[in-house]
């Protein structure tokens, strides 16, 4: 069906975005809040309306398009200008605006004594436009345009505060890094249109995604070579390893933007794009098994690095990489239904921790070292319950949003290893249980115990204004009932959310997308274990920090300190990046690229000599322009002899 | 002899020629212009030529239709050049050098 | 006895109204005294809509007019709507100029009437007869609006030069045509393809296709008939500059195009070495010569010349794979089809990006009519002219060729187009002057946004200029990102054209 709305879906929030980026200080600082979660709301309000039409639709009729034109026309390349809503886009939108929303209203609280209010509101917008141009898009290069929308928005939003050299270095850090997988997803997609191309019918669009989907059966050739080129974007966009390293470093940018980038937007654009193309995924059961490796070490890897992070948006930002690891292993085992479900509770709950987090920093007046707070509880009556919502769901606490979905997604990894050992299982379980773990040492950290703050720091926190507030609270209310969306069947539940998405997936090797053979009883010992596992997590961080803070000191003294510092340090992969990629390629680039080739070849022969030469031959050439118009003629009836004499002689 | 086809070519080659090398070797505005008028003279002729050779009328049409022309054309050429003989007192086409490089 | 050939008078009413509007402004100028003096704008710009509404309105049977004097079909109005455009816009421009200056010069609008009248003519050509009267039409008003500016020296001479050159071009057309007319026994575009494509012409037929070519070389500045370009352009008025610029060079294009395809296929062997040549040193000339100005009246002016070699090249990708395989026509060829498309494209684009820059320059000046004629005068326009700056700014990215621009997406489909018929040197060759030219575009948006301003500025006269040229560059922009449509519509009208 059609429905022109779509559209506007789109251009609401980069109008808004338009609105103050041209106005820009022109426009009061009121007013420009305003413009911008006006813009959001109103994308909302809309994508509301559409997803509402979408369901009423017959469950396999539901699709609506909305073309603008024909966007590229250059011989058998058809592209469309053109949105999509199907069930998995709706899914889509509705968190990027929703919790896009709830972000836009927190910064109006959080931004409020900032200069450059209408740019940072121009550039939110921006980063809403195009993620949902990402997810409404009907072909893979309006897709791309989102992809790249979003990594030049975070780029913007990182380095926000470009005064700070770190602030920019941070933001050229997460262009760059997403620039290589970038180049990932621009190959796949030449592999994948040189591949479609002879099957192509009349009429349809290259890269459309009804199209490639119709072709599946063209693209089998290629489809791992374009699946492992698409994932190599993936791990870009959504910080898998070994592209995840921007991902923690983007905290330089304004807390707000943290939470936009770790949760409604941008590292939920790799999961989208798997899910989107599932399809071609399930095609290779290679590229599946590296998708699920892949994700199931980060997350592993990264919730070790979260252990020993001080810096609370630091153990937030590697959680993000750990969780983004569940949702990409999910994908990866094909259980891409769970995977989308988890983009959604984590979506809740990261955005609440960050907002929680930010809160927090606001009160302490920009400390974010956890071994400056303590005792936070009491002084912050609101924060520190939406705060304690939010860990409880991401640790997996039955019956929150975190334990329904991740459950699905550790279920999906069990039945995936169907004859083997569950290696996956196991490692999703692990890290489960540090999750919970880390989780528990942030909260004891930050708000139990007693307040290691200077005197005059802890005279002056304070509660946060209501526009922050109530963004947590209904936050925290969905991080609580998110996971009823999903709740499986064999615990009792309507898995609503996997019956609304199933007639977008392809079904998956092994274990069959979402729960279909497993047996209740192996569900619900599954689900047993973990709720263990989270509860033990929790309870040891009870333990070892707020109980028995000895206990830590006596395991560091125990350990000589080095572990600790290995992980503190992230496993020295910055470093190791440093040694093995970044150095070696900037002396290559200074000695060669730039000393050779660049201000050698191309500086001083190519560009200066050319310009020598063209700019010679340009004055000699001039000389000839005298202005006689009898010397002009002269020049024509040599023309024509020319001519004559050639057409005469020779042609 | 007869005089054929051929004959009037020849002649109009030569027309053609010279109205070609006077137009670039004279510096007379007025002479150039009347060259030109040679240069299409010598085109007419072979139209009409041509016209005759192959009992055709087209090429009569063309010819009254090019008389036109020419005639707007000098008529336009001539005003221009009082324009710019009533400022610059000369019609020396080397004159007219204000625009060059 | 004659017979006179049946009149289909709804596919002639939009060259009736655009010559009968001609006069009529003309005789309203002589002897309506108590007229006031923008009713003839006014009067022009109805004329140009009026036959805009007729081409909307009236939809005759497309195909040969006047007993196969002249065609009418998709692609002579596509290249109609685009003239009326450029007319009205001129005529604006114009008006505004000359009011600005309080030097009311009537004799302005019908010139251009008759001007737009001669070059739709001279698309819708298939006689030489036609494109002939059409070409002088056409030259005869521009002669007369080069000489714009009464008692400017400067004008008078452009005007001179122009038409000393001009004509001395015509008549190598006519003796061309009468070359032809014997060989072909008459002077339709039919009859010289059945000459032609036999091969059996002789050299006769060869020089004077040669000849009729010299002429449309002359027209196009094509290398080397092109030395009055910069001359001409310079002198005259900025706005009439833009109508040479634009109409002048779509028309002679349309035409040509129109008699390469037409007349030429079966001869494209015989050509094509003359031709690449040709096009290779129109292109590098050009750019080298634009490379090297201070006048941004003379840079443009090269640069029409480079853009012509551009255009060459969609006209050799045009005669290539005919001159490969002479058997087959023309429309079957994906790579004509591609060529042909492309070339209407990058005219359209060309117009507007070269339009909206002429816009800006017509209504910079100081009173008395001097124009801001150097690429200095527009130091630090980016301040006082925030609009007209931004216009002329993306004016020059477009014709430098920068993505998102209409002007590259021209050059893309022509350079695609040649590289489909296996030109692929020139192809490449086309690159490296495009990327040779950026270096004299980007100047001139360098020196408005990054140089001071300065001491005596030139100010901006009106804005309805401004506005009309703000529209034309965000169309340029428009296109550049959503050209499906147009081009679409471009492949269409040339595949009419080859029936």
């Amino acid at each position: 069906m059609i429905d022109t709305s779509l559209r506007w879906i789109v251009l609401a929030p980069l109008v808004g975005a338009a609105v103050n980026g041209l106005l820009n200080r022109r426009l009061p600082r009121r007013a420009a809040g305003l413009v911008g979660c006006a813009a959001v709301a109103v994308s909302l309000a809309l994508a509301v309306r559409a997803v509402l039409r979408l369901a009423a639709l017959p469950a396999d009729e539901r699709v609506l398009t909305d073309t603008l034109g024909r966007w590229i026309a250059s011989g058998s390349l058809q592209v469309d200008a053109g949105f999509l809503l199907d069930p998995l886009s709706a899914v889509m939108i509705l968190v990027v605006t929703g919790v896009g929303f709830l972000i836009h209203v927190y910064s109006l609280g959080y931004m409020a004594h900032n200069a450059g209010l209408p740019r940072f509101f121009a550039f939110l917008n921006l980063f809403i436009g195009a993620m949902l141009v990402l997810v409404l898009a009907e072909n893979l290069p309006l897709l791309f345009i989102g992809w790249e929308g979003v990594g030049l928005c975070s780029y913007l939003l990182i380095s926000f505060w470009f005064d700070a050299e770190a602030n920019a270095d941070a933001g050229r850090k997460a262009f760059i890094t997403n620039r290589v997988g970038d180049f990932g997803a621009l190959l796949a997609m030449f592999v994948l249109g040189v591949a479609l191309l002879p099957h192509l019918g009349p009429g349809e669009g290259l890269f459309s995604f009804p199209v490639l989907r119709a072709h599946a059966h063209d693209l089998t050739g290629v489809a791992t070579l374009a699946s492992l080129l698409l994932f190599l974007g993936v791990t870009g966009k959504s910080a898998q390893i070994p592209l995840y390293i921007w991902l923690p470093d983007a905290m330089a940018g304004p807390t707000p933007v943290s939470a936009l980038i770790h949760a409604a937007t941008m590292v939920t654009a790799g999961v989208y794009l798997m899910a989107r193309l599932s399809f071609l995924f399930v095609l290779s059961p290679a590229a599946m098994s590296v998708v699920a490796g892949v994700g199931i070490g980060t997350a592993l890897f990264a919730a070790t690095i979260a252990v020993a992070q001080t810096d609370i948006k630091k153990v937030l930002a590697y959680s993000t990489v750990s969780q983004l690891g569940y949702m990409v292993a999910a994908c990866g085992v094909g259980a891409f239904a769970a995977g989308v479900f988890h983009v959604v509770t984590h979506a809740f709950f990261k955005a609440l921790l960050f907002l929680g987090a930010g809160s927090v920093i606001h009160a302490m007046h920009h400390e974010q070292d956890l071994r400056a707070m303590g005792g936070l509880a009491r002084r912050l009556p609101l924060t520190w319950p939406t705060m304690l919502a939010g860990t409880l769901a991401i640790a997996g606490v039955p019956p929150l949003a975190g334990f329904v979905s991740k459950d699905e997604i550790l279920f999906a990894a069990f039945l995936g290893a169907r004859g083997g050992f569950p290696w996956l299982w196991l490692a999703g379980f692990l890290t489960a249980g540090l999750t919970a773990f880390y989780m528990m040492r942030l909260i004891a950290l930050a708000f139990l115990g007693e307040s290691r703050a200077s005197p005059e720091a802890r005279a002056n926190v304070h509660e946060s204004p209501p526009t922050m507030t109530v963004p947590l609270v209904v936050l925290a209310a969905l991080s609580v009932a998110g996971g009823f969306l999903g709740w499986p069947h064999a615990l009792g539940g309507g898995a609503r959310l996997q019956a609304w998405l199933a007639p977008v997936f392809a079904s998956g090797h092994g274990a069959a997308a979402d729960g279909g053979h497993g047996s209740a009883g192996l569900e619900w010992t599954l689900a047993g274990v973990s709720t263990l596992i989270a509860i033990a997590g929790l309870g040891l961080g009870y333990l070892a920090y707020v109980r028995r803070p000895r206990l830590v000191a006596a395991a560091r003294a125990w350990l000589g300190g080095r572990p600790a510092q290995v992980l503190g340090r992230k496993y020295f992969v910055d470093e190791l990046y440093g040694r093995l990629i970044y150095r070696p390629l900037q002396r290559l680039a200074d000695v060669v690229c730039f000393r050779w080739v660049d201000r050698g070849l191309i500086d001083n022969l190519l560009v200066g000599g050319s310009a020598v030469v063209t700019i010679f031959t340009g004055s000699l050439l001039r000389l000839m322009q005298n202005g006689l118009v009898r010397f002009y003629a002269w020049v024509f009836a040599l023309g024509v002899t020319v001519f004559a004499v050639y057409l005469t002689f020779l042609g | 002899m007869e005089v054929g086809l051929t004959h009037y070519l020849l002649l109009a080659a030569a027309v053609f020629l010279v109205g070609m090398v006077g137009f670039i070797v004279r510096r007379n505005t007025l002479i150039m212009l009347m060259c030109v008028e040679l240069m299409l003279s010598a085109a007419n002729l072979v139209f009409v030529a041509f016209s005759r050779e192959l009992g055709d009328e087209a090429g009569h049409v063309f010819v009254l239709m090019n008389f036109a022309v020419a005639a707007a054309e000098v008529a336009i050429g001539l005003a221009i050049l009082m324009e710019i003989f009533r400022r610059r007192r000369s019609v020396d086409a080397d004159d007219l050098n204000t625009l060059m490089e | 006895m004659i017979t006179v050939p049946p009149v289909n008078w709804p596919a002639l009413l939009p060259y009736l109204v655009i010559g009968g509007g001609g006069l009529v402004v003309m005789l309203v100028d002589a002897f309506v005294r108590t007229l006031r003096k923008d009713h003839l704008t006014a009067l022009t710009g109805l004329v140009f809509l009026g036959a805009a509404i007729a081409m909307i309105a009236v939809k005759p049977e497309p195909g040969p007019q006047l007993g196969g004097m002249l065609t009418v079909q998709m692609y002579t109005r596509f290249f109609d709507f685009l003239l009326l455009g450029i007319g009205l816009v001129t005529t604006v421009y114009g008006s505004a100029v000359y009011s600005q200056d309080g030097d009311y010069r009537p004799e302005f609008y019908p010139l251009v009437l008759f001007a737009v009248l001669g070059m739709m003519v001279l698309v819708a050509a298939s006689d030489l007869l036609i494109l002939f009267l059409g070409i002088e039409t056409m030259s005869l008003a521009v002669y007369a609006l080069v000489c714009g500016r009464r008692g400017e020296l400067r004008s008078s001479e452009a005007a001179l030069k122009y038409l000393l050159l001009g004509s001395f071009a015509s008549a190598f057309l006519l003796m061309g045509a009468a070359l032809l007319y014997g060989c072909a026994g008459g002077t339709s575009y039919a009859a010289l393809a059945a000459v032609g494509g036999t091969g059996e012409g002789g050299p006769l037929f060869a020089v004077g296709l040669g000849l009729v070519l010299v002429g449309f070389a002359f027209k196009v500045a094509m290398v080397p008939f092109h030395m009055w370009t910069p001359d001409v352009y310079d002198g005259a008025p900025a706005h009439v500059t833009g109508f040479m610029a634009t109409a002048v060079k779509a028309a002679a294009f349309g035409a040509l195009i129109r008699f390469v395809t037409i007349a030429l296929p079966g001869l494209a062997a015989h050509w094509s070495g003359l031709l690449t040549v040709l096009t290779v040193l129109t292109m590098t000339a050009g750019n080298l010569l634009a490379l090297v100005q201070a006048s941004i009246k003379r840079m443009l002016a090269y640069s029409s010349i480079a853009h012509a070699g551009y255009l060459l090249l969609g006209v050799l990708a045009i005669l290539a794979p005919a001159g490969g395989d002479p058997g087959r026509p023309l429309r079957e060829s994906a790579v004509v089809q591609a060529a042909g498309s492309g070339l209407l494209f990058y005219l359209l684009g060309y117009c507007l990006m070269n339009l909206a820059a002429f816009g800006v320059i017509s209504q910079l000046g100081r009173s008395g009519g001097v124009e801001a004629d150097q690429v200095d005068h527009y130091r630090g326009l980016s301040g006082r002219q925030p609009v007209a700056a931004a216009v002329l700014a993306v004016a020059m990215f477009s014709l430098a060729g920068i993505p998102g621009t209409v002007g590259f997406l021209g050059k893309f489909y022509l350079f695609e187009a040649a590289i489909r018929a296996q030109l692929v040197p020139l192809a490449i060759w086309g690159v490296v002057n495009s990327l040779l030219s950026v270096y004299y575009y980007l100047r001139v948006v360098v020196v408005m946004y990054m140089s001071d301003d300065q001491t005596e500025p030139f100010d901006g006269r009106n804005w309805e200029t401004i506005l009309l040229a703000g529209c034309l560059a965000a169309l340029v922009v428009l296109l550049g990102v959503f050209p499906a449509a147009v081009h679409g519509l471009t492949s269409l009208a040339f595949g009419t054209m080859l029936g």
